[in-house]
C-alpha cells in the first residue's frame, strides 16, 4: 500500500502538483484512516491532504482517476470468448511456463495482468522514466519482466520442432496463440508505459519547455505558446511580487518614539501611559507605463502589460497608455476585463505602423506631465523607431527633471540602437535607465531592477 | 481534540444531521481526517455555502465552546492573541507605592534594594494582567473548543504568517511568562472567501477542503432538515428553480443560505406553488444585486417552465 503511495505521489509530481513531504506524510495517515475499500472517499481523503487549491482539485481527481484506473483489454475488446481459446486440457501444455502469462491474456483476466503489470513496473523502476523517447527502452524492458522470452521462447521451440517434423498434435495452433498473445501483451504493455511516463514525465517537459521559452525572443513567440508564456509571466509577476512585498514588510516596523511619548506623558507624571512609535510610511510609487504597440513591439507590449497588471497588488498605481500616434489611456479598459482580453483589444483599437513618438510626447506633456511628480516611476516601452519625425527631446528631459524615475526598455538588441530611424541616442540620456528587453528573462531583471529602485 | 465516538466519515455525518448540518461525503470525510489528524482545516468555497455554519455544528456536536476570530484588514497579534493590561499594571504599582516603601525599607544598598525589587518583578508579568485574546482563550479551554478563524483571507499577510506558528505547534511564546502550549488541542477551521490569494505555507499546514453549491439531492436534504414547514414538492421545485438559476450569468449566485431564506419567505407567505408573481416579488429574498434582478426577471418564465416539469417529475417518484 505505501509502495503504491509513494508511486502516486511521484505521478502527483510528475503531472505538476507538488506535495510536500510532511503532505505525503498527512495523506499515508489519511488512507490508514478511512481505509482503501472505498474509492471514493480514499479519494475525498486524499485529495483534502494533498491538493491544498480548488484548482489543484481538479486536477488532483484527474490524476487519481488515471492513476487507480485499470482499463486493460480495452483496444482488444471486452468480450473474451472463453470457448474458443480454452482448448480440452492438455496436461503437459500446463506444465509449459509461458501457459499462466498465456490463460491471463487469453482470458483477457483484467486483475492479474494489472498485477503482472504493477510488479513488472515496479522491477524496471518505471516511475524513472520521464522523457518520451524513453518509452521504447521500458516497454522492452517490462515485456521482459513480465515474462514474454518465456512466450516466444517457447514458439521458436515448437517452431523448430515443426521445422523438423518432430511436432506435437497441435503444435501449429499453439504457435498461432502464442503470437496473438505476445502482440496483445506488447500492446498492453507499450500503452501502459506511454500513460506512465505521460504522468510521471508531464511537469518535467513542461520545466524544459518553460526555460526554453524563457530565452526565446519576444517577437518570435508563436500563437500558440501565448498560453503557456501568459502562465509563465503570471508566475513571475507573483514571484517578483513575494519577492519586494517581504522588503516592505520589513521597512513598514516602527521604532518606539521617545522625545513624543516623553512629551504626551508628562500630564501623567512622566509615567508612559500612551506610547508613541515612529512609523516609517512607505509611500507606494505611481507607476505610469507608456507602450508603443505599433506592429513591430506588439509582441513586447502584450508581455509587459500583462507582468505589471500581475504586479497590480504591490504597486496598486498603475496608469498604462498606449499609442502607435497619439497618446491612448488604457486603464480603464484594465480595469473592466481580464487582462489577457484587454491587451487584445487594445492592440486592435491603438495599433498600427508609422510610429510618431513625438506625437505621443507632445501629447503626454499636455495631458500627463502636470500629474508627474517625485513618487511617480515613469516606464517606455518602444524601439525608439520615429520614422524620422521631430524627436521631442524636451519633454522627456523635463519629464527626467521632474519623475522618480524614467526607464526606457527597448526590445532591440543594443547594437540596433541608434541605426537608421531609431532616436535612442538622443531619448538614452534623458532616462535613469534604459534596458534591452527583447526576452521574458530580460524583462523579469528589468522589472526587478525597477521594483528595487521604486520601494 | 478527542472525538472517540466518531470513528468514520458516517457517524460524524449523522452526527452533524443532528445538529441540523447536512454534510456531503466530501465534506464529513475531510472533517473527520481534521478530527484523528489534529490538522487544521481550510475551508474554501464562494459565501454562504455553510463554512461558518460547519464549525458551529461541530461545536455543537463534539459539545465543546466554539471561538470565534473574525479577521479584517489590520488585525494584529494584540487583537488576536493577548494583550498586557496595561493601565492595570500601572495602577497597580501606583496603589502599591506605599508597599514597594515598606519593602525597601532596611535595604542598606541601592544594590540590595534592586535584589529585593528583582524578586518580586515577576507579579507584575503574571497571567492576572494578561488579557486573553481568541487565540490564547482557544489553547486555554480546558475541554478544547472548535476554533473558528472566519475569512482569513481579509486579514494581512504578515498576520498569516503569525498564525503559521500556532497552527503548527499550537503553542505561543509569550516573551514574559514562557511558552504556553495548549491544554487540549482545538479542532481549527479556517474560511476563505478567496479575496486574496493564501500562502503556500499556510495551505501545506491545512487540510484543505472545498465547498462548493450543492447538488440538488443534497440541497433538498439540506432544505428539509433547515425548514422542514416547507411542503416536499414545493421544495422540489424550489430547489430546480435555485439550481437553474445558478446557470445564468450573475453578479452573486445564489448560495445555500439565500435558499434557506427564500424558503422561509414563502413559509411566512403560505405559499403552496410557485407562481410567476410570487417568485418575481420575492426575488429580493435570493438575489442581492438589482442587475441581478432584473437579467434573472428576463429568464423568470423559461425557469419556471422547466422547472415545473422537475417538480412534476418529483411528484410522480
Amino acid at each position: 500500500m505505501l509502495r503504491t503511495l509513494e508511486e502516486f505521489f511521484r505521478a502527483l509530481r510528475g503531472s505538476g502538483l507538488e506535495p510536500g513531504l510532511s503532505e505525503c506524510l498527512d495523506a499515508a495517515r489519511a488512507a490508514g484512516l478511512v481505509g482503501i475499500e472505498d474509492r471514493e472517499r480514499l479519494r475525498d481523503a486524499l485529495g483534502s491532504t494533498l491538493a491544498k487549491k480548488a484548482a489543484d482539485r481538479a486536477h488532483f481527481d484527474e490524476v487519481f482517476d488515471r492513476f487507480f484506473a485499470f482499463g486493460l483489454f480495452a483496444a482488444a475488446g471486452a468480450a473474451p470468448d472463453v470457448a474458443t481459446v480454452t482448448e480440452p486440457a492438455d496436461p503437459q501444455q500446463a506444465e509449459l511456463p509461458a501457459s499462466e502469462l498465456l490463460r491471463v491474456i487469453e482470458t483477457r483476466d483484467q486483475a492479474s495482468l494489472a498485477r503482472r503489470l504493477r510488479q513488472a513496473e515496479q522491477a524496471v523502476r518505471l516511475d524513472g522514466a520521464w522523457l518520451f523517447t524513453q518509452r521504447g527502452l521500458y516497454t522492452r524492458r517490462m515485456l521482459e519482466a513480465m515474462g514474454t522470452p518465456a512466450l516466444s521462447a517457447e514458439r521458436s521451440e515448437l517452431q523448430a520442432a515443426l521445422d523438423t517434423g518432430r511436432a506435437p498434435p497441435g503444435a501449429a495452433q499453439r504457435i498461432q496463440r502464442l503470437r496473438r498473445a505476445e502482440e496483445c501483451l506488447f500492446e498492453e504493455v507499450r500503452d501502459h508505459v506511454g500513460r506512465r511516463v505521460a504522468m510521471y514525465g508531464g511537469a518535467a517537459v513542461e520545466r524544459l519547455r518553460d526555460s526554453a521559452l524563457a530565452a526565446e525572443p519576444l517577437s518570435r513567440i508563436e500563437r500558440r505558446d501565448f498560453d503557456r508564456m501568459r502562465r509563465l509571466v503570471h508566475r513571475l509577476a507573483r514571484r517578483l511580487a513575494a519577492r519586494h512585498a517581504l522588503r516592505s514588510r520589513r521597512r513598514r516596523r516602527g521604532r518606539l518614539d521617545l522625545r513624543r511619548t516623553l512629551a504626551r506623558n508628562a500630564a501623567y507624571d512622566g509615567i508612559p501611559f500612551e506610547t508613541c512609535w515612529r512609523r516609517r510610511r512607505i509611500d507606494k510609487p505611481r507607476l505610469v507605463v507608456v507602450c508603443d504597440v505599433s506592429r513591430s513591439v506588439q509582441a513586447h507590449a502584450r508581455f509587459l502589460l500583462l507582468l505589471l497588471y500581475g504586479l497590480r497588488d504591490l504597486l496598486p498605481d498603475v496608469r498604462s497608455f498606449a499609442f502607435t500616434h497619439h497618446l491612448v489611456d488604457v486603464s480603464e479598459r484594465f480595469d473592466a476585463d481580464p487582462p489577457h482580453i484587454a491587451i487584445e483589444r487594445v492592440l486592435d483599437q491603438v495599433g498600427g505602423t508609422g510610429t510618431n513618438y513625438g506625437l505621443m510626447l507632445r501629447d503626454f506633456a499636455r495631458s500627463e506631465l502636470p500629474r508627474v511628480d517625485r513618487r511617480c516611476a515613469v516606464i517606455f516601452l518602444g524601439d525608439a523607431r520615429n520614422n524620422r519625425a521631430a524627436p521631442e527631446t524636451a519633454v522627456l528631459r523635463t519629464l527626467y527633471q521632474r519623475a522618480r524615475q524614467v526607464v526606457w526598455l527597448n526590445p532591440e538588441p543594443r547594437s540596433f540602437w541608434g541605426l537608421g530611424d531609431s532616436e535612442m541616442q538622443h531619448y538614452a540620456p534623458c532616462c535613469h535607465a534604459v534596458h534591452e528587453c527583447g526576452t521574458l528573462a530580460q524583462l523579469e531583471r528589468a522589472v526587478d531592477r525597477l521594483l528595487h529602485s521604486a520601494a | 481534540m478527542h472525538a472517540p465516538h466518531y470513528t468514520a466519515p458516517e457517524t460524524l455525518a449523522s452526527g452533524l444531521a443532528e445538529c441540523q448540518y447536512v454534510a456531503s461525503s466530501r465534506i464529513a470525510t475531510a472533517t473527520y481526517l481534521g478530527l484523528h489528524l489534529e490538522k487544521p482545516l481550510l475551508v474554501e468555497g464562494p459565501a454562504g455555502v455553510g463554512k461558518t455554519e460547519l464549525a458551529k455544528a461541530l461545536a455543537q456536536l463534539l459539545d465543546v465552546p466554539l471561538v470565534r476570530l473574525q479577521c479584517y484588514e489590520g488585525l494584529d497579534e494584540a487583537k488576536a492573541l493577548y494583550e498586557w493590561k496595561y493601565s492595570k499594571q500601572l495602577l497597580y504599582t501606583q496603589i502599591l507605592r506605599d508597599k514597594l516603601g515598606e519593602l525597601m525599607q532596611g535595604a542598606a544598598t541601592l544594590v540590595q534594594a534592586m535584589d529585593r525589587l528583582h524578586a518580586h518583578d515577576d507579579l507584575f508579568y503574571s497571567e492576572a494582567f494578561l488579557e486573553p485574546r481568541p487565540l490564547l482563550r482557544a489553547l486555554r479551554e480546558p475541554r478544547g473548543c472548535v476554533l473558528l478563524v472566519d475569512e482569513i483571507d481579509k486579514a494581512d499577510p504578515e498576520f498569516e504568517a503569525f498564525l503559521l506558528e500556532v497552527l503548527s505547534d499550537y503553542q505561543i511564546s509569550v516573551p514574559e511568562l514562557g511558552t504556553l502550549a495548549a491544554t487540549v488541542r482545538p479542532l481549527v477551521l479556517l474560511t476563505s472567501n478567496g479575496a486574496r490569494e493564501l500562502s503556500d505555507a499556510l495551505r501545506r499546514r491545512c487540510l484543505h477542503l472545498y465547498i462548493g453549491y450543492p447538488e440538488p439531492a443534497l440541497e433538498r436534504r439540506i432544505l428539509r432538515s433547515r425548514v422542514p414547514e416547507l411542503p416536499e414538492r414545493l421544495g422540489h421545485r424550489l430547489v430546480a428553480f435555485v439550481q437553474a438559476l445558478r446557470e445564468l450569468d450573475l453578479k452573486k449566485l445564489p448560495a445555500v443560505s439565500e435558499t434557506l431564506d427564500w424558503a422561509r419567505t414563502l413559509v411566512l407567505l403560505n405559499a403552496d406553488e410557485l407562481g410567476e408573481d410570487l417568485v418575481r416579488d420575492t426575488l429580493a429574498a435570493l438575489l442581492k444585486h438589482e442587475e441581478d434582478v432584473v437579467s434573472a426577471g428576463a429568464a423568470l418564465p423559461r425557469i419556471l417552465a422547466a422547472t415545473r416539469e422537475a417538480g412534476g417529475r418529483a411528484a410522480h417518484a
